[in-house]
């Protein structure tokens, strides 16, 4: 079997062992197969204790050589000096792959080093080890999932992810959920005594069901192979990375994190720079590139129409998109006079950004004015503002009715509506800009901030990415823009795709 | 420029009168007084309106004319073209300051533009004049308030803030509540056709109620002056400006909003290298820097003790604070060892940045590894990272019960409780970062965002300041860091 195609199986077990299983709750071999099972897992599953007769209602097997069948996948939880027996019976038997979880290995003490050591020949003798000192596997396809990613999405989708870190999955599979992002599956593997960076991203480029692969990077083993894999890639799939331990502080925390060396700020933006990487700095802006490169991509550009309220957030755009290389092409005075008929006046301007002054103008308003600028103007992407969600608190108050919901008041049914129309007829992209401002603990403000949840949920579910600020977007967008750029002059082609708006599937409720 | 004196009774009126005030509910008119009223104005109010008798239980008047006194303030909602003949009246009658709500002067075309010439003309004979285009002004101590503003805090405090847009005076004012920030007042000046950019940054610097000046600035009236003043006033209190309109597209959209000029990028990079005056680029660096200022200045420093939980956390941390050119101290052995022993064996790390690795440790362990760390002499600040949200959870799962509220697991009280001890007892301030990580709609993330906002409230109340991500506690903690730094350096070279 090839390396793909055990990975594969590993990613996507039918059976599965858990050494180190436990019946009391709070325990890592208590939580991991109750996180398999909340999100959906439904293969085989066969808990290893010495002691118990019964886990979760399944029954125990007190070693490897008592299962029915070779399984797919052995999790491991047992403290680090104990994994190496398992390991050596795992081989022995035939299982195809390992993720030990166990800590207690390089980043801690010498003797650490020497075991971990130990699991790596034992790695070559036929069986794939993720960890140690990892949280694992999360793969919604199969039904697994990392320790704490007992509420990560059930639905499977374009983007395969890889981190050193185990909280870094456990954050973005989390994070990544309200956002709209979906993973084909999404692999912490910590000390990488086998499986490595390496390892994964050949696997992601290899896989028909990831279309976007990002990684959270601490260090990496072999620097040329992996920039090899870079450069082949490039062409292929969008690979976002955050490479972290650039500076001393940091590459100090991360060895003792995960025991790996950090390198040199300017050998990796060199090479992200000639791969197409589109480098990231935090997790926040992870996810903000991963909900263009899902929702836009290969769609949008450089020319963009603004459209929306408050004009100190118009200033604040411009400004932004200027320094991004972002433009907002100037209308034709038809347009802007048509626009200017559905405005008030005062307060208001008819041009590029298109300030529509009050706040209380309708989502209706709006999508009339992006739909006169896309049959008039030459843009690419649309920026909506809706400002003031606070507003909807002061509607409340004037109809003297306290106990209706503010959801009475909500225009983002409409707006979403418009945006599929837009996007049907014109094939252009929305991105939608929701600042916050009402954000203290009263019930009336908390009942804010769920519209504004239900606002991003519906404006995904037509395919508009969300963002808090302007300043996100505006660096989402850019960053998308640059590494298209970068695609047409490695490629020579214009075109990056069929120029067709896709309208997703609309998310999953929780 | 404007006397303090004339600007401070507009910003604290005695009385005031609502020309424009509206019985209808949704028109600006309505919308100022019932403002003013929520925020509990105790001053006279003169609703002026020639069609009604009363407008929400306050007696009106059918013009300035007819009122018994002429009042400290005249606020005006009518249309642009009446507004000149009014503002005429209630400056004959003796009102010496007004503020212009209503749009359509300077920023909409060239009859605009005549009418505005004519309220600065009649400003010069007596009434300063705020606006027009403006929201006006919040000041909790008087209990007035801009127009969206009737939600505001309630409590003064120390930050004095102007600004060209209302807007940008709304949402700072509505964000700055739940996140512990207090102003002395507020100011939206709009197109500054009389009271502008320099009387407002002298009135702040002179009003003993001020101790953090800020600003979102589109343009200022006269750069030379505005610079002169800004170099000084930056040496006496933290001046915070957010310049907006650096670019050239950003110039042509502040032309059709206030009506004002902007000015280049790389020159306001020298106003903000030469003054000490601290830039931020947004509202959210707005906030996150006042936040920093209200609660850490004028300590802090850059030697941190971090104390983060989960290994990712601490590297991006690290790199972070690197970046913005904190250090981190060793810690003498012994302090390791007392460290150490609060920590398990394996994931995790007691050096600085200390790794707490497991996400559930109790708050007494943490507060006793910050103690450590704060008497070491060596940190000037602590920044204590925890993946609250997870624990939350977790412990919920533990007991298999998903009805129990998640308040129940809640260990920020003590955590806060503490926290406040440290700082009282060491001076050395906390600033604290709970990563948001579940954000959809269901009940059990919404029950953590309510969990998170609770957290931040006993946290301010605490006087530590708490951040969603490293990365903005960070950037806006060096901004305070380099002010502190700018005023020594200012002192010692006297």
């Amino acid at each position: 079997m090839n390396d793909q195609k055990i990975l594969d199986r590993i990613l996507h077990p039918k059976s599965l062992a858990l050494v180190g299983a436990s019946g009391t709750p709070g325990k890592f071999g208590w939580l991991y197969p109750k996180a398999i099972f909340d999100i959906g897992y439904s293969g085989k599953f066969y808990p290893i204790n010495p002691t118990a007769d019964e886990i979760l209602g399944h029954r125990v097997y007190r070693s490897l050589s008592e299962l029915p069948e070779t399984p797919d996948l052995m999790v491991v939880t047992v403290p680090a000096k104990y994994v190496k027996g398992y390991l050596e019976e795992a081989v022995e038997i035939g299982i195809p792959g390992a993720v030990v979880m166990s800590s207690g290995f390089s980043e801690f003490s010498p003797e650490g080093e020497e075991m971990e050591r130990e699991l790596a020949d034992i790695a070559g003798r036929g069986i794939r080890i993720i960890g140690p000192n990892c949280f694992g596997i999360y793969s919604p396809k199969a039904g697994i999932t990392v320790i704490p990613g007992a509420g990560f999405s059930r639905e499977a989708g374009p983007v395969g992810f890889f981190s050193q870190s185990g909280g870094m999955v456990s954050d973005i599979g989390q994070m990544a959920m309200s956002r709209g992002i979906r993973f084909s599956a999404a692999v912490s593997y910590g000390n990488a005594v086998d499986v490595d960076e390496a390892v994964m991203l050949r696997y992601f480029a290899d896989d028909p069901n990831t279309k976007i692969i990002s990684a959270y990077i601490e260090g990496v083993k072999d620097g040329r192979r992996f920039f090899e894999l870079l450069r082949e890639i490039a062409n292929k799939k969008p690979v976002v990375i955050w490479k972290s331990g650039l500076t001393d502080a940091g590459g100090r925390a991360a060895q003792s994190h995960t025991g790996s060396m950090g390198g040199d700020r300017e050998i990796w933006e060199a090479l992200f720079a000639q791969t197409g990487v589109i480098p990231v700095r935090g997790l926040e802006e992870m996810l903000d590139l991963l909900m263009v490169l899902t929702y836009i991509h290969p769609l949008g550009g450089r020319d963009i129409a603004i459209v929306g309220g408050g004009g100190g957030l118009a200033v604040e755009s411009a400004d932004l998109m200027d320094l991004a290389g972002l433009n907002l092409p100037v209308f034709s005075q038809e347009t802007s006079k048509k626009i200017g008929a559905l405005l008030q006046g005062a307060g208001s301007s008819p041009t590029n950004p298109v300030d529509v002054g009050n706040p209380v103008v309708h989502a209706s308003t709006l999508v009339e004015i992006m739909k006169i600028i896309a049959e008039g103007e030459k843009v690419e992407l649309f920026f909506v503002i809706q400002f003031l969600f606070h507003i909807y608190i002061l509607f409340r108050r004037m109809s003297g009715q306290k106990d209706i919901p503010l959801s009475t008041f909500a225009t983002y049914p409409a707006l979403a509506d418009g945006i599929r129309e837009i996007c049907g007829a014109y094939n252009l992209p929305v991105i939608g800009v929701f600042p916050e401002t009402a954000t203290s603990e009263n019930p009336e403000e908390v009942e804010l901030e769920l519209e504004w949840r239900k606002a991003r949920s519906a404006l995904l579910d037509v395919g508009a990415p969300v963002y808090p600020s302007m300043e996100r977007a505006v660096n989402a967008v850019s960053k998308l823009a640059d590494y298209q750029d970068f695609l047409r002059h490695l490629t020579g082609k214009k075109d990056l795709g069929d120029g067709k708006c896709r309208l997703p599937r609309p998310l999953e409720r929780l | 420029m404007t006397d303090f004196n004339t600007l401070d009774r507009i910003i604290h009126p005695k009385s005031v009168a609502v020309v424009g005030a509206s019985p209808t509910p949704g028109k600006y008119g309505w919308m100022y007084l019932s403002a003013i009223q929520r925020m509990g104005y105790a001053g006279e109010i003169y609703p002026i309106n020639g069609k009604v008798e009363e407008i929400r239980g306050i007696k009106a008047y059918a013009s300035l004319d007819e009122l018994p006194e002429a009042p400290d303030l005249a606020v005006f909602t009518i249309p642009a073209r009446s507004v000149p003949e009014e503002l005429e009246r209630a400056r004959r009658l003796g009102v010496k300051g007004a503020i212009i709500q209503s749009a359509g002067f300077s920023e909409n075309g060239a009859e605009g533009a005549r009418l505005e010439a004519e309220i600065k003309e009649i400003s010069k004979k007596g009434i300063r004049v705020i606006g027009p285009n403006c929201f006006g002004t919040y000041s909790p101590k008087t209990g007035v308030t801009v127009i969206p503003g009737f939600d505001f805090s309630r409590e003064p405090g120390p930050v004095g803030f102007f600004a060209q847009s209302g807007g940008m005076t709304a949402d700072l004012g509505q964000l700055a509540r739940s996140q512990g920030v207090r102003f002395s007042a507020m100011v939206s000046y709009g197109n500054g056709a009389d009271i502008t950019d320099v009387d407002l940054l002298s009135y702040f610097v002179q009003d003993p109620d001020t101790k953090i000046i800020a600003a979102y600035l589109e343009g200022v009236s006269d750069g030379e002056r505005f610079f002169s003043l800004l170099s000084e006033t930056a040496r006496k209190k933290p001046v915070i400006i957010w310049k907006g309109g650096t670019t050239p597209a950003g110039q042509k959209a502040v032309m059709s909003h206030t009506g004002s000029m902007g000015g280049e990028e790389r020159v306001w990079d020298g106003v903000f290298a030469q003054t000490g005056a601290v830039r931020v680029t947004d509202l959210e660096e707005m906030i996150d820097t006042l936040m920093a200022f209200s609660y850490v200045y004028p300590n802090g420093g850059r030697r941190l003790a971090m104390l983060g939980g989960g290994g990712a956390l601490c590297v991006e941390a690290s790199d972070i604070a690197y970046h913005h050119q904190f250090t981190f101290p060793s810690f003498p052995e012994d302090v390791n060892v007392r460290i150490g022993s609060h920590l398990s064996a394996t994931g995790s790390s007691a050096g600085n940045p200390v790794d707490t690795g497991n996400p559930m440790v109790p708050p007494e362990a943490l507060l006793d590894i910050m103690e450590a760390a704060a008497k070491t002499g060596v940190v000037d600040t602590i920044l204590l990272s925890q993946t609250l949200q997870h624990i939350h959870v977790i412990m919920r799962r533990i007991t298999e019960n998903d009805d129990i509220p998640l308040s129940t697991f809640a260990y920020y009280p003590r955590l806060a409780e503490g926290v406040k001890t440290l700082i009282d007892d060491t001076g050395v301030p906390v600033v604290g970062v709970f990563p948001k990580t579940s954000t959809t709609e269901n009940d059990q993330d919404m029950e953590l965002e309510r969990e998170w906002r609770r957290a931040r409230t006993a946290f301010l109340e605490a006087g530590a300041p708490l951040y969603p991500t490293v990365a903005r506690a960070v950037a806006a903690l060096e901004r305070v860091c380099r002010y502190v730094e700018f005023q020594n350096a200012v002192s010692q070279a006297k």
